[in-house]
């Protein structure tokens, strides 16, 4: 299958600041990508040079099969992170506006729009002016205004911001929809929507690709089963178990990251006598695992 | 195209449903008719008023004629002779014996004035009668004084030169036997007439000359050209420069230019300013169109057609400049900066404009005419005059403002294509020079 994206070897710098660093990245046609790092290493650079808004300064950028082309392409549709939509227009006229510059004639856009609308439970706000929106709702209108033009590469720079629960599905169903026509691309702080939608991640940190496969291919990476998902009754202090190498807490259920050397009996044994288990589960690492493991401050991992 | 014209109707729509457009639409006429009735109110209150001068006449002989100019004065003159209204103040005339010491008295007479009992006081020298030979300066005996602190109030001062000149005139030639009735047919003025240049009427050949009115209001017509197309050049390239500021602000510019080459997009809100511009003209011109033609003036077509002309060149060359400003700052607060020697040169024209009512073909005039980014509006203002305009000189300017403003079109494309994604950092206006050499 050909490739939607292809980066090879780019390098991007702002001032004496590397943002990415000799990255070489595939993304096949049809695929969900999922873009994961920490804040500020280099993912939303990375998604503008994809954009062509950046040029890099070294390695080339092939999108869609073309090497060299401008910032505008119909074929291409691009979620900012922050919000782009002008605030005094209304929900309707927007869209009606990002469809034309994709192209679409008024006539074409109509029906799309208004199915988009119906779809994103928005149609009562068609008429309404971006501004009165909130933030979940100009998050969706955005979404729509990305896609209503039928892209074949869809570039969304963080489109779970500001979702709540029952809107973050209705999107990530909607993404998953995308893909029977168009490649998706994603950045994400959400790991388990990355972990659940995308056919392959990619992680970057420091502006060098740490990780980039399907989420088993990473799993085998970063150790079979070295990863003990337990809670416990109340809350116990977990520092210092013999065996363990890192805690990763999520509040109620903890996520515990043997050492080489560790035992999952003997840390089992040594969790019932600091309190009551009620749960406890030998697992490959999750998502969110990986990347604490990678991006945790002060600590390097290959 | 199809692009282009998406933007430029969004940015029309967007542009003329603001109440910033409304209010700038409103606003010419609205702050000329308050100045309008503030002039009424001014010259209505100051006719109500009466005012109080003392005179002490020290020939003894000029009261009866200065009497006389006082009721003409107070019955006739200061009505207008049209509407019969008051247009000026009244003069109430106190004698006032003349005494020994005239330097007390003028004291005695000035604290009066001080404590607002008199308007002012004037004094009559008693040599008056007697002319003062050519190159020779008279002295107090031989010359009248006037003296008052309100310093902007000259209608008597004006009044009672003429007044008593003419009653020193009459006693003067009443000496030498001449009659009083002779005088005043002597001294009766040669009317004069005022026209413009003779021209063969084209069409008719008849041959015709501007009348005094329409002069007046050829004085008039230049000038409030040069205002109307400074008002709507800024009215329309002002707000496209902030909307491309908010753009910037609000990420919308990445997803357009997701979408359209930044070239297309910026030509795209240029077109939109010409339309803004041209739906103001049309609100200006019409109305003021009507208005002239209600007083009598008519301003040619051609008049009109070269300002509907020029004023779409000049709106190409700012236009483009602030919108590629716009393009260049990071917020509203740097285009105040960035924008003032735009804004300079789009003023600059104001400077002529008493050099072209003076000499609407001469050195000063001429060259502001050509100057590219004046010559929008003065080109306008002479043509608008009443000698008008060698014939070559308006389609040369032109075609001459034609090319810079391409060349601003230009030049303010490859600012405006980086300086759109350019974020969080001052630019001067050194970088936006750097920016269109190297793109």
């Amino acid at each position: 299958m050909a490739n939607a994206v292809e980066l090879v070897d780019v390098t991007k710098t702002f001032g004496t600041q590397t943002a990415v660093d000799a990255l070489t990245l595939s993304v096949p046609e049809g695929s969900i990508y999922g873009f994961i790092g920490p804040n500020g290493s280099g993912k939303t650079t990375t998604l503008r040079m994809i954009m062509r808004i950046f040029h890099p300064d070294r390695g080339s950028v092939r999108v869609l099969g073309q090497l060299e082309s401008g910032t505008a392409n119909d074929a291409v549709a691009y979620l900012p992170e922050e919000r782009g939509l002008y605030k005094q227009m209304s929900v309707r006229a927007v869209l009606e506006y990002y469809a034309a510059l994709k192209g679409l004639g008024a006539r074409e856009a109509r029906k799309p729009i208004a199915d988009w609308l119906e779809r994103l439970g928005l149609a009562a706000h068609a008429h309404k002016r971006v501004a009165t929106l909130s933030k979940g709702m100009s998050q969706k209108v955005q979404f729509i205004a990305t896609v209503v033009a039928r892209p074949r590469l869809v570039i969304l720079d963080e489109p779970f911001s500001g979702l709540d629960p029952v809107n973050a599905v209705v999107l990530r169903e909607a993404i998953l929809e995308l893909r029977k026509d168009a490649t998706v691309i994603f950045s994400t702080h959400d790991m388990s929507a990355a972990e659940q939608m995308c056919d392959a991640i990619f992680m970057i940190h420091r502006g060098k690709k740490v990780l980039d496969g399907s989420i088993e291919s990473i799993q085998d990476t970063y150790g079979a089963t070295d990863t003990l998902k337990v809670r416990l009754e109340g809350h116990a202090d977990l520092e210092g178990l013999p065996g363990v190498a890192t805690v990763t807490d999520f509040g109620k259920a903890q996520e515990l990251h043997l050492a080489p050397d560790g035992d999952a009996q003997s840390v089992l044994a040594a969790l019932m006598a600091r309190g009551t288990v009620r749960h406890f589960e030998l697992a490959r690492p999750s998502l969110q695992e990986i990347f604490v493991r990678i991006a945790r401050p002060g600590e390097e991992h290959a | 195209m199809r692009k282009v014209l998406a933007v430029t109707m969004r940015e029309y729509r967007a542009a003329v449903q603001t109440k910033a457009f409304v209010f700038g639409l409103l606003m010419v006429p609205i702050l000329g008719a308050l100045s309008l009735a503030m002039q009424i109110f001014i010259a209505r209150s100051a006719g109500e008023k009466t005012m109080t001068y003392a005179v002490i006449d020290r020939t003894h002989l000029l009261r009866p004629a200065l009497d006389a100019a006082l009721a003409r004065h107070n019955d006739v003159e200061v009505f207008d002779p049209v509407t019969h209204a008051r247009t000026a103040p009244k003069f109430v005339v106190e004698y006032v014996e003349p005494a020994e010491d005239s330097g007390e008295q003028r004291l005695a007479l000035s604290q009066r004035h001080v404590r607002g009992e008199l308007d002012g006081f004037l004094e009559i020298g008693p040599d008056v009668l007697v002319p003062v030979p050519p190159g020779v300066i008279a002295d107090d005996r031989g010359s009248m004084r006037y003296q008052s602190d309100k310093d902007i109030e000259r209608d008597f001062l004006r009044w009672a030169s003429r007044a008593v000149s003419a009653a020193v005139q009459e006693q003067r030639l009443a000496a030498r036997g001449v009659p009083s009735e002779v005088m005043r047919e002597l001294e009766r003025p040669v009317p004069s007439k005022v026209r413009g240049s003779t021209k063969r009427n084209p069409v008719t050949g008849a041959l015709e000359d501007t009348n005094e009115e329409s002069k007046a209001a050829n004085t008039a017509l230049p000038l409030a050209l040069v205002v109307l197309m400074l008002i709507m050049v800024m009215l329309g390239a002002i707000p496209a420069m902030q909307a491309v500021v908010e753009e910037k602000q609000q990420r919308i510019a990445e997803v357009l230019l997701g979408s359209i080459p930044p070239f297309q997009l910026m030509l795209g809100k240029l077109l939109s300013v010409v339309l803004v511009t041209l739906t103001i003209s049309a609100f200006y011109l019409g109305g003021g169109y009507a208005i002239a033609a209600r007083f009598g003036v008519r301003v040619a077509p051609v008049i009109l057609a070269w300002f509907v002309l020029f004023l779409i060149l000049s709106t190409l060359i700012y236009g483009s400049l602030f919108t590629a400003i716009g393009a260049a700052a990071t917020d509203l607060k740097e285009t105040q900066s960035l924008q003032m020697p735009a804004t300079m040169l789009l003023t600059l024209p104001t400077f002529f404009t008493s050099a072209i009512l003076r000499e609407p073909n001469g050195t000063i005039a001429t060259f502001g005419s050509f100057f590219p980014f004046s010559a929008p509006l003065l080109m306008t203002a002479r043509l608008a005059t009443t000698g008008g305009v060698p014939w070559w000189q308006p389609p040369l300017a032109a075609i001459e403002v034609l090319l810079v403003a391409l060349a601003c079109v230009w030049a303010a494309g490859r600012i405006f294509r980086v300086g759109l994604l350019m974020q969080g950092k001052g630019v001067r206006l050194r970088d936006l020079a750097r920016w269109v050499v190297r793109g």
